[in-house]
């Protein structure tokens, strides 16, 4: 393309985004050169901040502006249960619920045979040593219900049995407003194994 | 555009984008096939657990002649191999036939016999509760596999000399595709020490039914033996390290 290149260099920095196409790096590109001057530098503010401000917990490993993140230094929170989840944003999804009192453990990734991602590339270690360390009554394993969540899932179970811990899985079954009809074996099978006691 | 149907069973599954997945297939008719889950990660999604790896299911994909990828229309379960998925030796072993079968497997060349016995596999992993039985399988499953796509290891006399194989200790190279003879093997630098018994076993195993590999019985010397030269075999011929070899050791 043709033209100024600065508004050439931002839409290509629009289009290293993931789901932007040309069309909609253009778009987002005249918006940006037509909009107000302190809200572009607030924009490019939150972008500088965001990098710099934002780093892993070095005990649970979600995203935080303080180390110790806000939960792990929080007196009020269970520091007896650990929710397992796989990545930082899994932490939001779960606080949302705002009923887990507990703290977490991200591991980054999930066990993928496939593509080569074992324990190592994991915070797996680091999970470990948490529990090893003393005062995790339970694990609960709250990776995604596919096969690499399951298989991490298992993994970690095996690795922490003997260790004094329970290990538990959150349930799989059927999504709420669904209809039995539809659902896959796999998910229904999941469902009855995992039925409760009314 | 043509229409693709098959029995089917999931290779692999890669998220694609937010919500979207590219199942890896190895169907009976087409041979691998990949195709666009649209919306699986979704809860509600009316794909979710059918295109999950290891389900044996009932597939129809839609696609130009010769794209590279298909788009998904339904997945209808015939086994789900929950067994297998939920056991994580299981799994494991799982893992590693899936990942052979996807590098050796060609996209649209059919292998009938390969796909049947993929199956056969999984359904014996499903219900063998022994770790060191499931290696063997796993093994035989490779050897045989191979077979399939051409790969026929020569057990029935020396690869140098073409004298016969007499015990206890012949050799194996992987280069040359077969057995070395007691005599041959001092001047062969490349073939590893087995036992006699360890080739008899492979030679017998590629001429049964998967089904009924269960009969054979390897003691730990043997099972060592067809663990290495397997292994040295398909990567020979596969030219790289599997990924999935590693967690067979978790
Ligand atoms: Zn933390
Ligand atoms: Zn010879």
């Amino acid at each position: 393309m043709t033209g100024p290149k600065p508004l050439s260099n931002l839409m290509e920095q629009f289009q290293k985004l993931p789901g932007i196409g040309r069309k909609t790096a253009e778009r987002l590109a005249f918006h940006i050169l037509k909009a107000d001057i302190k809200d572009v530098a607030r924009f490019a503010e939150s972008l500088r901040d965001v990098k710099e401000k934002v780093s892993l917990c070095s005990v649970c490993g979600s995203l935080t502006e303080l180390d110790p993140c806000a939960i792990c230094s929080d007196p009020e929170r269970n520091k007896g249960v650990i929710c397992v989840v796989e990545e930082p944003h899994d932490v939001f999804a779960v606080e949302r619920i705002g009923e887990f009192t507990g703290v977490y453990h991200v591991l980054m990734g999930v066990l993928s045979p496939l593509d080569g991602v074992g324990p190592e590339e994991l915070r797996i270690g680091e999970l470990v040593a948490r529990v090893e360390k003393g005062g995790v009554d339970e694990v609960i394993v709250a990776t995604n219900p596919n096969v690499e969540g399951e298989a991490t899932g298992m993994y970690i179970a095996k690795i922490l049995g003997g260790k004094n811990t329970l290990v538990t899985r959150i349930a799989r079954g059927l999504p709420m407003g669904g209809d039995l009809e539809y659902a896959d074996e796999v998910t229904l099978s999941k469902a009855i194994i995992g039925r409760l006691k009314m | 555009m043509p229409l693709y149907e098959s029995p089917a069973v999931v290779l692999r599954s890669m998220k694609l984008g937010d919500t979207d997945k590219i199942i890896t297939f190895f169907t009976l008719y087409y041979g691998k096939l990949k195709a666009v889950a649209k919306g699986t990660t979704k809860p509600k999604s009316r794909f979710a657990g059918r295109v999950e790896p290891f389900v044996y299911c009932n597939m129809i994909a839609f696609g130009k002649e010769k794209a590279d990828l298909l788009r998904l229309n339904s997945c209808d379960i015939i086994e789900p191999f929950g067994l297998v998925r939920g056991d994580f030796e299981k799994l494991k072993h799982a893992f590693v036939s899936a990942e052979l079968v996807d590098i050796c497997q060609k996209e649209r060349d059919t292998n009938m016999e390969g796909f049947e016995l993929l199956l056969a596999m999984w359904r014996r992993l499903s219900v063998e509760g022994d770790a060191r039985k499931q290696d063997l399988l796993l093994r035989l499953f490779e050897l045989k596999y191979m077979s399939t796509i051409g790969f026929h290891p020569f057990l029935k006399s020396c690869v140098d000399c073409g004298g016969d194989i007499i015990g206890p200790k012949a050799g194996f190279n992987a280069i040359k595709g077969g057995v070395v003879c007691h005599k041959c093997i001092t001047s062969d630098p490349a073939a590893s020490r087995v036992f006699v018994g360890s080739v008899k076993l492979m030679g017998k195993s590629l001429e049964m039914p998967f089904e009924k590999l269960d009969r054979l019985k390897a003691d730990p010397g043997l099972q060592g033996d067809i663990d290495k030269i397997v292994a040295g075999f398909v990567k020979y011929h596969i030219r790289r390290n599997m990924r999935s070899e590693r967690f067979l050791a978790l």
